[in-house]
């Protein structure tokens, strides 16, 4: 829709271009929330595309994904095959509420800014150790795990005038066999339930991932493969409340995590189906 | 700045906020549509670069120097884009203003994107195909046929208005542009109940562009329903076009005209209105208790049933008796239904633009599914010659009975005679749920009494209905609620004691199946408890009691038939499953369907 309170759009092109933070700014990533809903504090938008980051970046390293990268630019991604997490991408895409067109325009970045409980490329991030680079509003720069970036619902550590810059997951995470898990109270609707459970090759650690289903993405990281009341016992004591909204009952999201959480164990362990 | 739309250069310049949808509406592309203007209902899709995006979330300076491609660009009535075609041969559209988006995403579909077209078209809303006919379009499905004059009856003939509503040239309310055009936003409540003591406009009126600010001072006295029919006395008088009173969090208390809609907004947020809160009730059951906060306190003139216990409308009546007939019955089965408000979401929101023509004569093009229901009242509360008074409409964006209301009209006609130019208001989607209409929420009580062999002896209901602050359509839509849920069965006893009560809520109104889908499920739930308790099969149970051919429909009225009908059809319905031979395997069947009352 139409934000008419917008007077005015600093297009930068270099970091040394943004314009001191004021009241009134917001970034301008995608839009694609920005336009969803009346916006009559803003007064000036600050659009990233003219930054011109580069939206995937492989290196040795692992995937470097650019803030401004789009849903559809990551689900597009030719990952190099030893990368047997990259199936989660698209698993993660597909776990959008939002239409592919709005993948068009949606950014990675703006999913994690937004910070919902269902934003899936929270899950994919955090479940593949990813850190979040953040310019300062101060001219510097900062590096957070997302799993600790996002703090609750529409709440992360973003500070007025901060930046998210790209989000990177090390080669290591990319590497882990990886299982996936998601419900929504209607056919393609919106998570109410994400797990990602990942297993390292080398060392046999497992993790797993609990989003959606808690207002914040839980990560429950065990040297070796949990048994199941291991697992069960655990999840009971570290997710203390599960999430209220119209988009599942609490007492649903945690029958459904741990009948998940127990379905990944057994696919990452090997186990047959009971 | 350029923009390349359609293959055609425009060099206007978009606000800084404004997004691609209404630039592209502004040049003259009104093939965009907004259904919601959140990104969630596609009708606004358009092509940027050969990529689908929805236009209402895509800030329009980003398309500077990309190829637009609206429905217009994809083909035109005489060459038709393949998908456009194919629309038209499955006939895949009915109100059509969703059809401009689904058309423009369908054609952007891949061939994998294809295969599961719930998925691919989850960004495409349409409330009137159920989708099915869409479909069939995208599976090359020909539905239409080709007739001589004087032999369609019985064959699919196509819409009239199919290639313009594929090709995106169908206009819809307000694909219209006329000069001096002026925008109006309203100041709502942020009370469920109170009195307006003061409104302070100046600072709105301060405003570059705004032209007006109207409040109960500008409005005229006349009360009137927002609800129309033929007969303006079956609703009460119970409203007037800006009040001192509100009712509802979300009702109207003024009205900014403004040059732009920007201006408009502004000038609304510049309002300052100070009010006297009152107490509110929200409950249909406590609002009918003595004591209650009465919402309307109004004379008989009103017509409002029982102002003191906040009842708009009442309904009562008894054939036979239903004390003998619970008495003569083997099982009873008593229980509470309750069903929830719900809003029609035609993807069209209420809209309306008024002018006064070179013969000064007031015109209103709206959309509405009863423009000269509305020519009536306006020229009755504007104290003109309906003569004088023109209403109108082109094609309607759905309504599914939410535009059987006066809901735009009356306010957009005020700001025209008082500014003599013409005045536009379109609803946001949120206005739609907020100060819009709903069905009516509805607590229904039944108590069904059976012999052994599923012969119903008794009927009884007791019916609240939430009419919300107002009583538009409150009587009709009890009186149908109550009437052919029941008439359709034989029965000797039966007893209806109905009432639509006001409380501080959005108005209900008038909705499809017009409250009949309300006591319908209270009824045919009950009658499937009555059969499971007996022990019959619930098809049997409704066999050995619905009407046959001949019997009068009776509720509760005088022994006289309720409705009468011309030619009977339920032992057509599917609703009658046929019974499987048990080497079928089966025991019982299920239904697969069932058809009922065409809505009015």
């Amino acid at each position: 829709m139409d934000l008419n309170t917008i007077k005015e759009v600093a297009r930068p092109q270099r970091r040394e271009q943004l314009p001191p933070w004021r009241t009134g700014d917001a970034w301008l990533g995608g839009g694609t929330w920005l336009f969803s809903e009346p916006q009559p504090q803003l007064t000036r938008l600050i659009d990233l595309a003219a930054l011109g980051w580069q939206p995937l970046r492989i290196s040795v390293d692992g995937l470097t994904i650019a803030a401004t990268c789009t849903i559809a630019q990551l689900d597009a991604l030719s990952a190099p095959v030893e990368w047997i997490a990259a199936p989660l991408i698209n698993q993660c895409c597909r776990a959008f509420l939002a239409s592919f067109k709005i993948w068009n325009a949606a950014t990675v970045g703006g999913n994690l800014c937004m910070s919902l409980p269902a934003g899936p490329m929270i899950a994919l991030t955090a479940a593949l150790d990813g850190i979040c680079t953040i310019w300062s509003a101060d001219g510097g720069e900062r590096r957070i795990p997302v799993a600790d970036f996002v703090t609750g619902p529409q709440r992360n550590l973003l500070k007025p005038g901060d930046l998210l810059h790209s989000i990177a997951l090390p080669a290591a995470a990319l590497t882990r066999r990886a299982a996936f898990r998601q419900i929504s109270l209607a056919p393609l609707g919106r998570s109410g339930v994400l797990l990602i459970g990942t297993r390292d090759q080398r060392d046999a650690g497992f993790t797993l991932t609990v989003t959606a289903s808690t207002p914040r993405p839980i990560k429950l990281k065990f040297e070796a493969m949990p048994s199941r009341a291991d697992l069960r016992a655990r999840i009971e004591r570290e997710i203390g409340a599960y999430y209220d909204d119209i988009h599942g009952a609490p007492a649903w999201r945690r029958h459904m995590t741990l009948h998940f959480a127990e379905e990944i164990r057994r696919e990452l362990s090997g186990e047959p189906a009971p | 700045m350029s923009f390349l739309i359609n293959g055609k250069a425009f060099s206007e310049r978009p606000a800084a906020g404004q997004c691609l949808r209404t630039f592209l509406r502004q040049l003259g592309w009104f093939g965009v549509k907004k259904g919601c203007d959140a990104g969630d209902c596609g009708a606004c899709t358009v092509l940027i670069d050969g990529e689908p995006v929805h236009s209402c979330l895509f800030p329009a300076f980003r398309a500077e120097g990309r190829e637009v491609t609206t429905i217009e660009g994809l083909g035109t009535p005489n060459e038709l884009h393949p998908v456009q075609r194919a629309f038209l041969d499955a006939q895949a559209f009915q109100c059509g203003f969703c059809t401009a988006g689904m058309i423009v995403t369908a054609a952007a579909l891949n061939q994998a994107q294809r295969q599961d077209l719930g998925w691919a078209l989850k960004g495409n809303l349409c409330r009137c195909t159920g989708y099915r006919a869409i479909d069939d379009a995208l599976a090359g499905t020909r539905h239409v046929e080709v007739t001589r004059e004087g032999e369609a009856c019985g064959h699919n003939v196509p819409a009239p208005a199919g290639p313009d509503v594929v090709t995106g040239n169908a206009r819809f309310t307000l694909d219209f542009a006329i000069d001096g055009l002026l925008h109006m936003k309203l100041v709502r409540s942020p009370h469920a109940h109170a009195r307006v003591r003061a409104i302070n406009k100046e600072a709105a009126l301060a405003v570059p562009g705004v032209r007006a600010v109207l409040t109960h001072e500008d409005a005229p006295p006349v009360a009137f329903s927002t609800a129309r029919h033929e007969d303006r006395l079956i609703d009460p008088d119970d409203t007037v076009v800006l009040d001192r009173v509100v009712r509802f969090i979300g009702q109207r208390v003024a009205a900014v005209v403004a040059e732009s809609e920007a201006a408009a907004e502004e000038g609304c947020r510049r309002v300052t209105v100070e009010y006297e809160e009152l107490p509110a009730v929200f409950d249909p059951q406590r609002a009918m208790h003595p004591g209650a906060p009465v919402i309307h306190p109004k004379g008989p003139a009103s017509r409002i049933c029982d102002p003191e216990r906040n009842i708009a409308a009442e309904v009562h009546g008894d054939i036979g008796n239903v004390e003998a007939g619970f008495a003569e019955a083997d099982v009873v089965h008593e229980g509470t239904y309750v069903t929830p408000r719900v809003q029609h979401a035609h993807l069209e929101t209420h809209a309306a633009i008024a002018w006064l023509d070179s013969d000064r004569r007031l015109n209103v093009r709206s959309s509405t599914q009863v423009p000269f229901l509305t020519r009536k009242e306006l020229a009755r509360v504007f104290g003109l010659d309906p003569a004088r008074v023109r209403v109108f409409c082109e094609r309607v964006g759905g309504g599914f009975g939410a535009k059987q209301e006066m809901l735009v009209e009356d306010i957009v006609a005020l700001a025209a005679l008082r500014t003599e130019q013409p005045v536009k208001l379109e609803f946001t989607r949120e206005e739609q749920f907020t100060a819009a209409t709903t069905r009516h929420p509805m607590r229904v009580h039944v108590k069904l009494g059976a012999k052994r062999d599923g012969t119903l002896t008794a009927m009884q209901l007791r019916v609240i209905a939430n009419t919300g602050a107002y009583g538009n359509h409150a009587a009709a839509v009890l009186e149908h609620a109550c009437g052919e849920s029941i008439s359709v069965y034989r029965c000797a006893n039966k007893k209806i004691d109905a009432y639509a009560v006001y409380t501080n809520t959005v108005p209900a109104g008038a909705f499809r199946g017009y409250g009949l889908p309300q006591t319908a499920f209270a009824i045919e739930s009950a009658i499937d408890e009555l059969a499971r308790t007996i022990g019959v099969d619930p098809f049997d149970m409704r066999r050995r009691n619905i009407v046959r051919p001949g019997d009068p429909m009776i509720s509760t009225g005088p022994p006289q038939a309720d409705v009468i009908y011309g030619s009977y059809g339920l032992d057509h319905a599917s609703i009658w499953p046929r019974r499987r031979s048990s080497a079928a395997g089966r025991k019982s069947s299920r239904p697969i369907g069932c058809s009922g009352k065409a809505a009015r």
